[in-house]
């Protein structure tokens, strides 16, 4: 408990409290992508490209081997990453485009297909007689606590580029989730606005790697954001909510983790997101279930007063 | 650009020259979804001023015909004019109102947040909407009739009241020329009313709206013009040239009660 209640004030050390920073950070820059992608209607993306790191970051790891002799260096798995995502990126973009799946449909094949192919290539290294696969273990459930000041620091530096590039275009990305077919007619480059959010998400995702990985990625882009919609009915207010519930989450779940040893950074920002969205779908004040519940009960109060027989009693 | 008095199987048209700073000026324009042909050869004029009725039965290419002006869906063949130019999507000067049902209404947006979408292309990129453009939707929105309404969440609306809602924010452009899917489907008569009065407006100030619309029987109180479109055009004109019983039966392949015949003008 001292352990935790110091992680959360980050005194449990100098890398720890960087992590729990670097977390933080993160959370509020999936909270605020999320919530443009969950009202673009596109974030099962978000799934699908996570997933989609992987193959691109075994390539990375055995074009290292090849040509540096090293496997584990850290830009050139993230480079890998990246280059996999967006290729699957752009693939769902492509199908859709041309009508040949509904989009659900094809996030799942891509996502099926990239993540088959990222197995089967990382089984493949777990086989190779040289070190260094844990390196890409820690890539699958996050290790904030293995992460080291230096990348840290670019979590956290690419996170605030995150949430300013955001924030700029708010006006646009609202128009390109609200009425696109309006936007288009109006002049706005819809295809090119969809692509920035494709950018944005990609960015995430691969700053992400380290912290949640690839499994969980989903978690911090889609749970601050229908979590924020629960509580308010404007986009204006829905966006700093997100954000501060994003980083509430990544804070909160990074000291846990550096609290609990052998719990990974990943599954415990995920718990507490968890957490924060059950409580809120209970009690938020609109769309909460206990809301609902009280408004159902006044209206059959209604019945009564008004001397109607509810159906259904004897 | 060629812009014939007559249509291509004889019947003949009121006569206009085409008209090289007609709003919209199409000529040939063919579009297809795939293998399935939705327009076929539509020649149109737009009339300075005044407003003009899209007809025809469902299926009819109606709707596609406003997207495939705009380009929102690439067409096979022919040439489109707005104003005797290739269309600026980003001038401001053509406003489209999608039909009702191209969103979604339970997005977090209020009202007002809607209207002021109609000012983007004055406030620019990257620069944030300010209190005067809010104050300038609400204007808008009283317009309508929705001042109270304002900040209400969009899905909270009934279905007129969205209606007039992107209508506000057509207003808000401040356009030249409107293009309206289908702003009279399925809403109350209170907002029919409010609509018509609008389109009313509009023409008394010199604009030129076309609507894509189903109801055939309050065409001639409301439209000044009209086209009958069955893939192909079948007639266009001021309204009662087109609505005659022959036009009507090629269109909808079906002979009108004589009381629809009545209305219409018959």
């Amino acid at each position: 408990m001292t352990d935790l209640l110091s992680a959360l004030f980050l005194g449990a050390g100098y890398n720890s409290a960087v992590a729990t920073l670097g977390a933080a950070f993160l959370g509020v820059a999936g909270g605020l992508v999320g919530t443009f992608l969950l009202l673009r209607r596109r974030i099962m993306l978000a799934d699908a490209l996570s997933h989609a790191t992987l193959p691109g970051m075994v390539l990375a790891f055995l074009g290292g081997l090849a040509l540096l002799g090293e496997g584990r260096i850290l830009p050139l798995l993230l480079f890998g990453a990246a280059a996999s995502a967006a290729l699957a990126g752009l693939a769902v973009q492509g199908i859709v485009a041309n009508r040949r799946l509904t989009e659900d449909a094809a996030i799942a094949s891509v996502l099926a297909c990239f993540y088959g192919a990222g197995i089967v290539l990382s089984s493949y290294v777990q086989s190779l007689p040289v070190g260094g696969q844990a390196g890409l273990q820690r890539f699958l459930l996050g290790s904030a606590a293995g992460m080291l000041r230096a990348e840290a620091e670019l979590v956290a530096a690419s996170a605030a580029l995150l949430v300013l590039f955001t924030g700029l275009f708010a006006k646009e990305l609202r128009l390109l989730c609200f009425d696109p077919v309006y936007a288009e007619a109006h002049g706005w480059p819809v295809a090119r606005l969809d692509l920035l959010l494709l950018a944005l998400l990609l960015a995430l995702l691969v700053i992400g790697l380290q912290i949640v990985g690839l499994v969980l990625a989903l978690a911090v882009v889609v749970v601050p954001a229908v979590t924020a919609r629960l509580w308010t009915e404007r986009l204006g207010r829905m966006l700093p909510l997100a954000a501060a519930i994003g980083a509430a989450a990544g804070w909160i779940g990074a000291a846990l983790s550096a609290a609990l040893p052998r719990l990974p950074t990943g599954p415990s920002i995920v718990l507490v997101l968890a957490a924060i969205f059950l409580a809120s779908l209970i009690v938020a004040p609109q769309r909460g279930l206990l809301a609902l519940a009280a408004r159902r009960r006044r209206l059959v109060r209604m019945l009564a007063v008004e001397g109607i027989e509810r159906a259904g009693s004897p | 650009m060629v812009f014939s008095s007559r249509s291509r199987d004889g019947f003949p048209l009121p006569p206009r020259p085409a008209d090289p700073v007609s709003p919209l000026a199409v000529a040939g324009l063919t579009v297809a979804y795939h293998d399935r042909p939705v327009l076929w050869d539509v020649d149109f004029v737009a009339p300075p001023a005044g407003l003009v009725a899209v007809l025809g039965p469902n299926g009819a290419g109606k709707s596609t015909f406003l997207k495939a002006v705009l380009g929102l869906i690439p067409k096979l063949a022919g040439e489109v004019r707005f104003f005797g130019r290739a269309l600026d999507r980003k001038s401001g000067l053509v406003a489209y109102v999608p039909q009702r049902t191209a969103v979604d209404w339970d997005f977090p947006i209020t009202a007002v947040e809607v209207v002021a979408m109609g000012l983007y292309h004055r406030i620019g990129w990257l620069r944030p909407v300010r209190r005067r453009h809010l104050e300038a939707a609400r204007a808008q929105l009283d317009r309508v009739g929705l001042a109270d309404l304002a900040d209400r969440q969009i899905g909270q609306l009934s279905g007129g009241q969205q209606q007039r809602v992107f209508l506000a924010r057509a207003l808000a452009q401040d356009a030249r020329l409107y293009l309206l899917d289908e702003p009279l489907a399925g809403i109350d008569a209170a907002s029919e009313q409010v609509v018509v009065e609008l389109l009313r407006e509009l023409r008394a100030a010199g604009r030129t709206v076309i609507v894509v619309h189903h109801d055939l029987e309050s065409v001639p109180g409301i439209f000044d013009e009209a086209m009958l479109l069955n893939v192909r055009r079948i007639a266009a004109g001021p309204v009662g040239t087109v609505l005659t019983p022959a036009n009507l039966a090629r269109a909808y392949g079906v002979t009108f009660a004589p009381k629809v015949a009545a209305v219409v003008g018959g």
